[in-house]
């Protein structure tokens, strides 16, 4: 692809999510949703491959299909403007149309299995643009529309998606895929922060990618796909492998790691409003999903792999290998934090 | 007690159980194209014909019944196959195996168990003389021979014969679903194997989503030396190049180790007359020092005009 074009699919993509958020008509989100769609599907295919164009296609038809079901909502919400006895009832309808296409562009449980397909056949890096960025559009629209109707639909929705990640993770072997339940679980937790607020749900947001960008980036470099390839990583790069685990554990949401404090914060709300079902199904999800983050963080830090001859990375793949570095190294900060809070007179 | 029966049949009067369609002699029932029913021995044919009367006889209520809920007993047996696969694989009692193994057996063939899971073609499915046979050798290995025979079929569509092929058989998974074998954390396909100096090639098919990849696969070449010693071939899987119907495709990708359905061995190498080939095992390897990740470049090929130039469009130099 032309490097003169690329930067025009970025920019819509940038768009669409400024359109939403400044937008307070259904029609412009479809709108904005459909944008970033669009302008993400020639990223998708960057590279050419027959697994990549599979997994395109794949996308491309559920996003669709979803965005037909969301346009279909609008407007039947729509009509109940013009059918007096049944305006309430068709507005409700409507609603929840919307919500479900919604639900199933982000890849929230139970629609959620498109997404681990999906994310198997693309590389890391268009994949976490897929498992990060692509979530902002869906979440600034559920965040306008999220009503008391809906919300506790939302919160189900969450818990499930919790719950489901964690489970589906458990046995597998395939990086991706397990990054893809990950996300899912993830996911789970963002729906009922943006339910319960707007900033909480931001916070949580901005927290879980500043943790997975690097890890995939790291997954990238190693061009690790399988569990089997991250054990080798200690002896030709024990910095990076190292920062990894810790990079995994902190995803995981294990004190003193950075990620425990976006989950603490979403529960220290919900405790507060006696949400206490709410937060046991999440912390059930997150123990079963700390499973599988803590076998990938035994691999990259205990295991010693087999003596190598001709080893290393490829150097063809350590773009902003220090910026990543740095990125993981900020997990650690939670470690000040807890130290510092601890000092802070009562 | 004299009835009609019994004057037909003596035997009957005397009490001997005879045959219900002729009376005459004793015995299973016969059937009409054998009316005296000396052959006591029952042939094949006969009870082919048998079971197809049996089929058409008026089917009892036990039988009626059981033929009514047989989809669901099936759907309920395909229903705890996947409770149980699903079970197996999130509990993954192969889970340190998988995250520690630098090499699999995939295929020892030291019985019939496991010729059993391979299947064998030719072009004879198409008219062709070509013949293939997968056996059990005496030295307890899979033995490939046969025949390849370049003649054409006369059919006025086939163009080329001569070709022969044993392929690993799909393996299933509950609800009639494709399983796939996960050779991601091994980067290099190991034979042994002992052939007659031919050329043979070895394919893998991937699982595919759409209807356009269900016909790929990836392939490369092997070449037997036909002496008596052993040979040890390894092959990494970023050599395998992409073909889709038997043709090279321009655009190739690396083969996806983590959903292959089935392995082959080929033969196709347009020589008429007889071919052994025998294979000890088949497995894969982990190759530390094999860093290539495909083996093929993907470029632009074509003539492509430098931007910014002062060349106009079109000059007499390009006629």
């Amino acid at each position: 692809m032309s490097p003169y074009i690329s930067p025009l699919f970025s920019i819509t993509m940038i768009m669409s999510v400024m359109l939403i958020s400044s937008s307070g008509h259904w029609v412009f989100m479809w709108l904005g949703l459909e944008l970033g769609t669009l302008a993400f599907i020639p990223i998708l295919v960057w590279w050419h491959s027959s697994l990549e164009v599979e997994a395109t296609v794949k996308y491309f038809i559920v996003q669709a299909m979803a965005a037909a079901v969301f346009f279909l909502g609008g407007m039947v919400s729509l009509s109940g403007d013009f059918m007096g006895g049944v305006n309430q009832l068709m507005g409700n309808i409507g609603d929840m149309m919307i919500m479900l296409a919604v639900v199933t562009k982000l890849g929230l449980a139970p629609f959620h299995y498109w997404v681990v397909d999906v994310v198997q056949g693309l590389n890391y890096i268009p994949g976490a643009v897929l498992l990060t960025w692509q979530k902002v559009p869906g979440l600034a629209v559920l965040t306008q529309l999220a009503t008391c109707n809906n919300s506790s639909m939302l919160l189900l929705f969450g818990m499930v998606s919790a719950l489901v990640g964690g489970l589906g993770g458990l046995g597998q072997t395939q990086m991706r895929k397990l990054l893809a339940f990950s996300s899912i679980s993830h996911l789970g937790w963002l729906v009922v922060g943006c339910v319960a607020g707007s900033l909480l749900g931001l916070s949580y947001f901005t927290l879980y990618v500043i943790l997975s960008i690097p890890l995939f980036s790291i997954l990238h470099m190693l061009n690790g796909g399988h569990l089997n390839q991250l054990r080798t990583g200690l002896m030709f790069n024990p910095l990076m492998s190292v920062l990894l685990g810790v990079g995994f554990l902190s995803l995981g949401g294990l004190p003193p790691f950075f990620g425990f404090f976006g989950k603490w914060l979403l529960l220290t709300h919900f405790v507060g409003q006696l949400l206490l079902g709410v937060s046991v199904v999440l912390i059930t999800g997150t123990l079963i999903s700390l499973f599988y983050y803590l076998r990938v963080s035994y691999l990259c830090i205990v295991v010693l792999g087999p003596q190598q001859i001709m080893s290393g990375l490829n150097w063809r793949k350590m773009q902003l290998s220090g910026l990543m570095s740095g990125l993981l190294v900020l997990n650690m900060l939670g470690l000040f934090l807890v130290g510092g809070a601890s000092c802070l007179p009562k | 007690m004299m009835t009609i029966r019994t004057l037909r049949s003596p035997q009957l009067a005397l009490g001997v159980r005879v045959c219900g369609r002729c009376w005459r002699h004793d015995g299973p029932r016969h059937q009409r194209a054998d009316p005296l029913g000396t052959d006591g021995a029952r042939t094949e044919a006969k009870q082919e014909v048998d079971g197809a009367q049996t089929a058409a006889r008026p089917k009892g209520f036990r039988t009626k019944v059981a033929e009514f809920f047989r989809p669901a007993r099936d759907t309920i047996n395909e229903v705890r196959k996947y409770a149980n696969e699903t079970w197996t694989f999130m509990k993954r009692d192969d889970l340190e195996q998988l995250m520690f193994e630098d090499s699999r057996v995939l295929w020892k063939f030291r019985g019939p168990e496991d010729i059993d899971q391979w299947m064998v073609a030719s072009d004879k499915e198409m008219g062709g003389k070509s013949e293939a046979h997968l056996t059990l050798s005496e030295n307890n290995t899979a033995f490939f021979h046969g025949v390849t025979n370049l003649e054409v079929p006369k059919d006025g569509v086939t163009r080329y014969s001569g070709y022969a092929a044993m392929r690993s058989k799909q393996q299933q998974a509950a609800f009639n679903r494709r399983s796939q074998m996960d050779f991601s954390p091994f980067n290099v396909l190991n034979l042994r194997v002992r052939g007659d100096g031919r050329s043979y090639m070895i394919t893998m098919a991937a699982e595919g989503y759409f209807s356009s990849q269900w016909d790929d696969l990836w392939c490369y070449f092997f070449f037997t030396r036909g002496g008596p010693h052993w040979q040890d071939i390894h092959i990494p899987f970023s050599k395998f190049f992409l073909t889709s119907k038997g043709r090279v495709q321009d655009a190739q990708c690396p083969v996806p180790k983590d959903r292959i359905n089935t392995i082959g061995i080929t033969l196709g190498d347009k020589i008429n007359g007889p071919f052994e080939l025998e294979i000890d095992f088949m497995g894969v390897t982990m190759d530390l020092t094999h860093k290539e990740e495909f083996a093929y470049e993907q470029y632009y090929q074509g003539p492509r005009r430098k931007r910014f130039t002062k060349k106009p469009l079109l000059s007499t130099k390009d006629w």
